[in-house]
């Protein structure tokens, strides 16, 4: 390689020869030092591939949270049914009385609108 | 071309794991000052020939054991610090802005950043050579000021020798005419 600051080729930046001397010695420190800095860095694949699993675990997480089956709500609705069923097996059905023989005799349907119809809200300060 | 170092040997330490670190160093004090100069011909400023030299040594450093010695040392060399240059040069531009047209930009920090006449003659060669297309300035320097031949100038800049002489030839020309029209 020749020598670029020849005399008759001469350009107009005034660094110093010993400034671009110490500025090369500094990029040689620099660039060792991140060398070996990347030599115990994780590969960028081995991050990609880190998240990837951890995003596939909170994934499978909230799906078994939210799913009917899992969730609380879910949990708590079976347990209910499981209480109403046995309070149903509990009730008894008199022939005599006139409310179980209307009960008795009205479809589920009409029994869910009459049970809309006679609501009332005691705690309606219209009342 | 007298090199201080056998490249041969050079070549074998830095492929080296255990002779890499202090083949580097060589390798840098060697090379290290002509490639700023060839850098600091690119870009003009002297931060962004320092931060290009930066990437330069990383990129050196980093990718030395790959190196197939099917070019030479310098040639390699050489081609990772042209390319950090233009880089550099397109970081200064926006979307879709090619480098040649930054040319008044790199014009004034010529002025800016150092302390000259401004008619001076070196400073008026550097505004000549700054209206040419980068690639031709780049081949331009390489022939000028590094005094490489066009064998290796080919290798670094990936056209033909025959390209290279012919724009060398043109940019010479266009040299004259701009130091004729501004007084010299």
């Amino acid at each position: 390689m020749a020598q670029t600051q020849d005399i008759n080729k001469k350009t107009p930046y005034t660094e110093s020869q010993s400034y671009v001397d110490n500025l090369v010695e500094r990029c040689i420190e620099q660039a060792i030092r991140r060398g070996n800095e990347n030599r115990f860095r994780i590969s960028p694949a081995m991050k990609i591939a880190s998240v990837a699993a951890a995003a596939a675990i909170v994934i499978a997480v909230a799906v078994r949270v939210m799913s009917p089956a899992g969730s609380m709500d879910g949990a708590g609705e079976n347990e209910l049914t499981a209480q109403l069923m046995s309070d149903e097996s509990n009730v008894t059905y008199d022939e005599n009385n006139p409310i179980d023989m209307v009960l008795q005799s009205i479809s589920d349907e009409d029994a869910q609108s009459l049970a809309c119809i006679s609501y009332v809200d005691y705690n309606d300060p219209d009342l | 071309m007298a090199r201080k170092t056998d490249n041969g040997t050079l070549v074998e330490m830095l492929k080296n794991e255990a002779t890499r670190e202090q083949a580097f160093k060589t390798l840098m004090k060697e090379y290290g000052s002509t490639l700023y100069w060839h850098i600091r011909r690119i870009v003009v400023s002297h931060d962004d020939a320092e931060d290009a030299l930066q990437e330069t040594a990383i990129k050196v450093y980093q990718n030395v054991g790959k190196f197939k010695g099917e070019s030479q040392l310098s040639t390699w060399l050489y081609r990772i610090a042209t390319n950090e240059a233009l880089l550099t040069l397109r970081s200064h531009t926006r979307l879709f802005q090619s480098i040649d047209s930054i040319s008044d930009t790199l014009t004034s920090k010529l002025t800016a950043e150092n302390d000259v006449d401004p008619e001076a003659a070196e400073v008026l060669m550097q505004k000549a050579l700054l209206t040419l297309p980068t690639q031709q300035r780049i081949a331009f320097n390489l022939r000028y000021y590094d005094e490489l031949p066009y064998e290796e100038i080919a290798a670094i800049t990936g056209k033909s020798e025959g390209t290279l002489k012919t724009n060398y030839h043109y940019a010479t020309e266009r040299i004259k005419d701009y130091l004729k029209k501004n007084s010299l």
